[in-house]
């Protein structure tokens, strides 16, 4: 009986701590507390791949792309072949730090359009591409885009040409929306809703058929599923430009709007929004700057042309400020081209300008901006294969400050400040002309790594 | 001896015999000396061959010639002897024995001629018309048991063999055969002489007019008649035979083995036995075929034509068994189950037996998916490596293979699981479910052995087994995917039995019992170590609340245990055992409410049954439940999941015996007290109500482990060609241990999926932690190219087991192709790679846990990407980041073994042949008589 009764007393207690055990901590869910965001076509500052939508290599035409690195990089270029299966064409330039170097894409494939993409070993880097021979056009390349894509500035008058690429560098398809609104209102665009593009391939559609006679088109670009990188090109008269698409801002910062012999002009401002927007229009002219030229409203879903040919002083320059994020360029066009660019959304305190050189009979020139109150101090650097060439220039407020490619061995520029500043470049030539946005470094700690003083190099 | 004028027949051109009778009995051979003495046809000299100084003796009283050895014989024979009359000292041949050997012999040209023997005792009864064979050599005579001559196999046939105990061979032909082996037993010898014989030619015949009367039974011990019958297929068999029938004669043996304990027989001891008693002898085997055959006249077709189809062993043990089963139900109950049923249970009378097949069927249905399909792949059920002979040598101080290698130690059960294989032949599948399905019909015998002890009897015995093995308990630890906790419980109960009784008898059967207990304990260790102090805390609480003589419990079962621990080597030194407490889920069992009140009712009534063994084993149950429940759920001490299974085991071993005590009241309710018995069937329902909870086991047939998650899954990343890369798997899913990226498990395996030599992640080394900075660079936005930055680690492939928010990174990546084709996501690797490639860029493959050139071509170096350590070779070895980079190799890399290792594992394997040999031995001296 004493036993049975142990026994129950024993069992009893071993049952009461074996139901009071608490249990145990839940282990913390995978990837707890980590965004993880579906990634853009963004990479590392000191590993950036830069994506070059435009590229072409044929009898009548060939493209320098241009490469820019603030430290010591390889620059290693990929051009896919739309043939499945088929290796890409490969290249590889070497720039010093700071340097900029490029390769001549007839070089590497002759095969017509050859967009790729550029991945460097170190950075800050950048790159650009010109494409001579019967046609003068650049921009830059891109090495991180929005969410969605905005081409304001084409038109597909007769005569024109409008063709909007979408390249697909990676090994999965990609699924885009392509939708646009003109002068006219929203364009019935069904056709072009979750198009496909193969991988390491890339699509081109023209407007000119789906759009016909609309004198401002704004096109928009949205991946679906995958990633794509787009560009625009656009053919009027006998020059080409092609531009890489905007996102939204308040502000564009456009250095240069205007060239001797492009007469025509000016600003495409487009409003997706479903509200209507005020803009402001600063411009800066030869005689000084003209705030607030222009003040209207651009309605929902609408773009609104600014043509500068009214306004009596020379405009080089303009800044925009939108009371709601809107999308801008610069369209000129003329006897001596079609250019077209993207605005800068801000000022940055060093600007990194691959491919802007001389050359042969094409022209380049930097321009540089400072659209506030203050005068600022720039340190030039003309980046070359080898020595840095050094030069300061003091920006008056209010001016555009031209700076002619002196050498034939510059490949590009760094211009730095400790102020804000904006800069872009152009090139011209017989075969046409071509406006390109300056690309601003990223800023750590509120310095430039030239912080003003210049790099290392010969003083120019 | 000498021959009596008046009995004997003039033979003066008659052929002449001399009797040769082999003898170790003087008694014995007295009655045989006088009943040749008594032959109408006397033979002319009788020569005693064998025995003593008194066998001698009672020869030369008799007046018949001692010699040694039959040499002895062949020069004292003299000329004009034709025949010689071989008997054996329990014959006793009737007087005209010999004359119808000689003259019906002579009249069919007979070379060998044997007589029909019948009992001494009863000659009414037969005993042998001579035999035929199976293809094995085992004799089968065709009689019934107690058949009666009835006159019925009274013609002269040609046989595969005659018995021994009188057979009248030719001269010439006795001695080209050397006459019988005196190292086989009676049976297998004499089928071996005949076997000889008819190879030269001669012809075997039974003269059933000569009868021949024996006295007693045949006194050779099984496993001495089986080590003949393989001898004698060895001397006569050609080698093509020899190929296929020895290792079939080895499988018939096995399942000999599994059938026979159900007519109280145990041969798998004198199977082994056999083996070695014949590899120890092969030289003079080797030397008596030689002399066998060279001068043959006949072919293994000869042999084949008195032979029976199957296993005369298997057919003898279906008869009995069948008789067992008659024997045991009435008339007409075998006729209908539904007629049994209505009979009602009195008509059963002992349905032990019953149970018992019932409680094998259901072994063989709870793991039907396992021996009929495959071993489920999930988590840490895993196949073992395909080649056994790689598995132990990784074991004993070779390469662990699991994620990016290294030179840690494996678990014993790797080894163990490769013994098997062997047996298997290789096959991993095979091995692995003869383990499981072994396991199950050993932990339903244990049980009823371990209570059989106690006088419960086998009924509710073979059902507190079949909870042991069925019941949730082991549900729940099976559940964890740890296949190796099924042979671990199994060996429990016979652990657990072999330590609480005491270790008593001669020296030979102490050290047999505790060489039992011993290698009960290191299946346990061997296969889930954890589990290595249940039979000690069985012990200790067997002495807290038993009854009876159970002192020295404890010491035995913490003697056994130490004297297993040996067999883990070189585990046991190196393993992390703390991590093996801690590592995986924390623990926490939560057994079903219902069950855990069904268990309480049972306890109660067995307790205060008042029943004083039973009592006492339901309380010993009742604290090695609750305790195991307890030990289950450290969770928040930090136990891990190992500890929860080990408590489960522990909780599974009480519940059954709770169960088979609960059951064993109801037979025994009227030899209890008025209070005590009145809840008997309250109990039995209870316990029933448990046994029930088995079906849920049972009825999916994977012995309780979890669905298969990886069969198939990964076969296309297999390679059709060239070397094998490997996968990086990320989520919940992955098989065998893991690491973490910000909490998301992953590993890296080579497909189509792991090993139990890959179930055990190393500490992170130079390799893995570089693997590790990738993904956190990954993760950190730093990589577009994780292609060419997983290429270096052997990685083509990168899997997602379910849809995981990293998949985005992947997504973005320029040499990471995306196939949206298949169930779950996976992503190829653009960038060639290989696990091993030499310097011109050609991938290695697999060769055990080392790597081969694919062609065989030799090379200059080549490229390992596995944890570097400097023992990869042979060649000049030098460490490149963190792979291997071996000059010179020729064409194969191996790592070379940690010695101490090696030798330690060698030294556990002859320890474990120490074990099995004395345990045997103690099994074979009880068996023979």
């Amino acid at each position: 009986m004493r036993r049975t009764l142990l026994l129950t007393v024993t069992l009893s207690a071993l049952v009461v701590v074996a139901a009071l055990l608490a249990p145990p901590e839940p282990p913390p869910e995978p990837l707890a507390g980590l965004i993880i965001d579906r990634p853009g076509i963004e990479s590392p500052v000191d590993a950036a791949i830069w994506y070059c939508p435009w590229a072409q290599a044929a009898a009548d035409r060939d493209s320098f792309i241009g490469v820019a690195s603030v430290a010591p990089a390889d620059a290693n270029f990929t051009f896919p072949v739309a043939i499945p299966g088929e290796p890409p064409d490969e290249a590889k330039a070497v720039t010093l730090g700071p340097g900029a170097s490029g390769i001549t894409l007839s070089d590497v494939a002759q095969r017509g359009d050859s967009p790729g993409f550029i991945e460097f070993s170190d950075g800050p880097s950048s790159a650009s591409v010109t494409v001579t021979g019967d046609v003068l056009t650049a921009d830059d390349c891109v090495a991180s885009g929005p969410g969605e894509w905005f081409f304001p500035g084409g038109s597909t008058m007769e005569g024109e040409r409008l063709v909007l690429r979408l390249f697909n560098p990676f090994p999965e398809a990609a699924k885009l929306t392509v939708s646009g609104f003109s002068e006219i209102g929203v364009e019935a665009l069904g056709e072009l809703r979750s198009i496909s593009v193969n991988p390491r391939s890339w699509r081109d559609i023209s407007f000119e058929e789906l759009l016909r006679q609309r004198q401002t088109l704004v096109i928009s670009v949205r991946a679906d599923e995958g990633l794509a990188i787009p560009a625009m090109s656009w053919t009027s008269g006998s020059d080409e430009a092609w531009w890489a698409g905007t996102d939204l801002s308040e502000t564009w910062e456009f250095p240069i709007v205007r060239h001797e012999g492009l007469r025509n002009s000016g600003l495409v401002i487009a409003n997706p929004s479903s509200s209507a927007v005020d803009v402001t229009v600063d411009l800066f002219t030869v005689d000084g700057p003209q705030r607030a030229a222009f003040s209207l409203t651009v309605p929902a879903q609408s773009p609104l042309r600014i043509g500068f040919g009214e306004v009596e002083a020379t405009v080089v320059g303009a800044r925009v400020t939108a009371s709601a994020p809107v999308s801008a360029v610069v369209s000129a066009q003329g006897g001596a081209g079609t250019a077209v660019t993207g605005g800068a959304p801000d000022q940055a305190r060093s600007w990194l300008l691959p491919g802007l050189r001389n050359d042969g009979l094409n022209q380049g020139t930097l321009w540089l901006l400072n659209s506030g109150d203050e005068t600022v101090s720039v340190t030039i650097s003309a980046l070359t294969g080898g020595d840095t060439l050094n030069s300061k220039r003091i920006l008056e407020p209010g001016t555009i400050t031209p700076i002619a490619v002196g050498s034939d061995d510059v490949g590009g520029y760094l211009v730095s400040s400790v102020d804000r500043f904006g800069a872009a470049w152009s090139i011209t030539g017989p075969s046409g002309t071509a406006f390109v946005a300056g690309i601003p470094l990223p800023e750590e700690d509120g310095t430039t790594s030239a912080d003003g003083d210049g790099l290392e190099g010969l003083d120019g | 001896m000498s021959t009596d004028s008046s009995t004997t027949t003039s033979r003066a051109s008659a052929p002449s015999a001399v009797a040769v009778v082999t003898a170790d009995d003087a008694e014995l051979l007295t009655g045989c000396l006088e009943a040749i003495g008594r032959q109408v046809y006397g033979p002319s000299k009788v020569f005693v061959v064998g025995g003593d100084e008194t066998v001698r003796r009672v020869a030369g009283e008799m007046d018949a010639s001692w010699r040694p050895n039959l040499r002895g014989i062949y020069d004292s024979m003299g000329p004009g002897i034709d025949y010689v009359w071989a008997l054996r000292q329990r014959a006793r041949p009737e007087p005209e024995a010999l004359r119808f050997l000689i003259e019906d012999g002579a009249r069919v040209d007979a070379s060998v001629a044997g007589s029909k023997v019948v009992d001494a005792a009863n000659p009414e009864t037969l005993v042998s018309v001579g035999y035929a064979t199976d293809v094995f050599g085992a004799p089968h005579s065709g009689l019934q048991a107690g058949e009666l001559d009835q006159q019925q196999y009274d013609v002269i046939r040609d046989v595969a063999s005659v018995a021994d105990t009188s057979m009248l061979i030719r001269r010439d032909l006795f001695r080209g055969l050397g006459g019988v082996d005196r190292m086989m037993p009676p049976t297998s010898a004499a089928v071996d002489f005949c076997q000889r014989a008819r190879l030269r030619g001669a012809r075997v015949v039974v003269i059933p007019s000569s009868v021949v009367q024996y006295v007693g039974k045949d006194p050779s011990a099984r496993w001495r008649e089986r080590a003949g019958e393989t001898r004698a297929m060895i001397k006569a068999y050609s080698p093509l035979t020899l190929v296929w029938a020895l290792p079939v004669a080895f499988l018939v043996g096995l399942v000999e083995s599994v059938l026979s304990p159900f007519v109280g027989r145990f041969p798998l001891p004198g199977l082994f036995a056999a083996g070695f008693w014949n590899a120890y002898h092969l030289p003079s085997a080797l030397k008596d075929r030689w002399n066998a055959r060279r001068r043959r006249e006949a072919n293994d077709e000869e042999l084949f034509r008195y032979q029976v189809n199957g296993s005369a062993r298997l057919r003898a043990l279906y008869e009995d068994l069948s008789e067992r089963i008659r024997a045991r139900f009435p008339e007409g109950v075998l006729s209908g189950f539904s007629e049994a049923v209505e009979a009602g249970q009195q008509r059963v009378r002992n349905p032990a037996f019953f149970v018992g097949f019932l409680a094998i069927a259901f072994g063989l249905i709870a793991t039907r998916q396992i021996w009929g399909q495959h071993l489920p792949v999930v988590g840490y059920s895993l196949l073992p490596a395909s080649s056994p002979t790689a598995a132990l040598g990784a074991y004993a101080g070779g390469w662990n293979p699991a994620g990016l290698g290294s030179p840690e130690v494996l678990s014993p059960s790797v080894a163990a699981t490769a013994l098997v294989q062997f047996v298997t032949f290789a096959r991993a599948g095979g091995a692995v479910a003869v383990i499981i399905v072994a396991s199950f019909v050993a932990g339903v015998f244990g049980m009823a052995r371990l209570l059989r002890a106690w006088g419960i009897g086998s009924v509710s015995g073979y059902l507190a087994g079949v909870v042991l093995m069925g019941g949730p308990a082991l549900g729940a630890a099976a559940a964890s995917t740890r296949w190796g906790v099924i042979p671990a419980l199994a060996a429990l109960p016979w652990a657990i039995g072999a330590t609480i009784r005491p270790w008593s008898g001669s020296p030979t059967t102490r050290v047999a019992r505790a060489a039992g207990a011993v290698l009960a304990i290191g299946v346990v260790g061997a296969y889930f170590p954890v589990a290595l102090p249940i039979p000690v805390l069985a012990a200790a609480a067997w002495v807290a609340v038993g009854v009876g003589r159970r002192s020295g419990a404890v010491v035995r079962a913490a003697i056994a245990t130490l004297l297993a621990l040996p067999l883990l080597m070189p585990w046991i030194l190196y393993a992390d055992l703390g991590g093996h407490l801690t590592s995986g889920d924390k623990a926490f069992w939560s057994p079903a409410f219902v069950l855990v009140a069904a268990l309480a009712i049972a306890v109660a009534v067995v307790v205060v049954s008042g029943e004083p063994v039973l009592s006492a084993i339901g309380g010993w149950g009742a604290v090695l439940a609750v305790g195991g429940a307890l030990v289950a759920r450290l969770g928040g001490f930090g136990a891990g999941a190992e500890v929860e299974a080990a408590g489960e085991l522990l909780a599974a071993l009480g519940v059954a015996l709770v169960v088979g005590t609960a059951l064993e009241l109801v037979p025994r309710r009227r030899q209890l007290s008025r209070s005590g018995g009145r809840f008997v069937m309250l109990g039995a329902l209870a316990g029933a109500f448990i046994l029930m909870t088995t079906l849920l086991l049972g009825g999916p047939g994977r012995a309780g482990l979890p669905a298969d998650e990886m069969s198939g899954s990964l076969d296309f990343a297999v390679p059709v060609d060239g070397g094998p890369t490997r996968v990086l798997l990320f989520g919940s899913g992955v098989p065998g241990d893991t690491r973490e990226l910000e909490g998301l498990d992953y590993r890296v395996i080579v497909p189509p999926y792991p090993t139990t030599l890959e179930s055990s992640l190393n500490e992170p080394r130079l390799g893995d932690e570089a693997l590790a900075a990738v993904l956190q660079d990954m993760l950190d936005g730093r990589v577009r190219r994780a292609g060419d930055a997983l290429a270096p680690f052997g990685v083509g492939w990168v899997v997602f087991t379910e849809p995981s928010p990293l998949q985005a990174l992947f997504d973005a990546q320029l040499d990471m192709v995306p196939l949206r084709s298949l169930d779950f996501p996976v992503y190829r690797n653009e960038v060639s790679t290989a696990i091993a490639v030499d310097f011109d860029g050609s991938a290695w493959v697999p060769a055990g846990t080392g790597y081969r050139s694919a062609d065989r071509r030799q090379s200059n170096s080549v490229m390992v990407a596995v944890n570097a350590d400097y023992r990869w070779g042979p060649g000049a070895w030098e460490q490149s980041d963190w792979r291997n980079v071996v000059a010179a190799p020729g064409n194969r890399v191996r790592f070379k073994p940690y010695l101490p290792r090696r030798v330690m594992a060698i030294a556990a394997g002859g320890y474990l042949i120490l074990l099995l040999g004395a345990w045997g031995l103690g099994r074979i001296r009880r068996e023979s008589p």
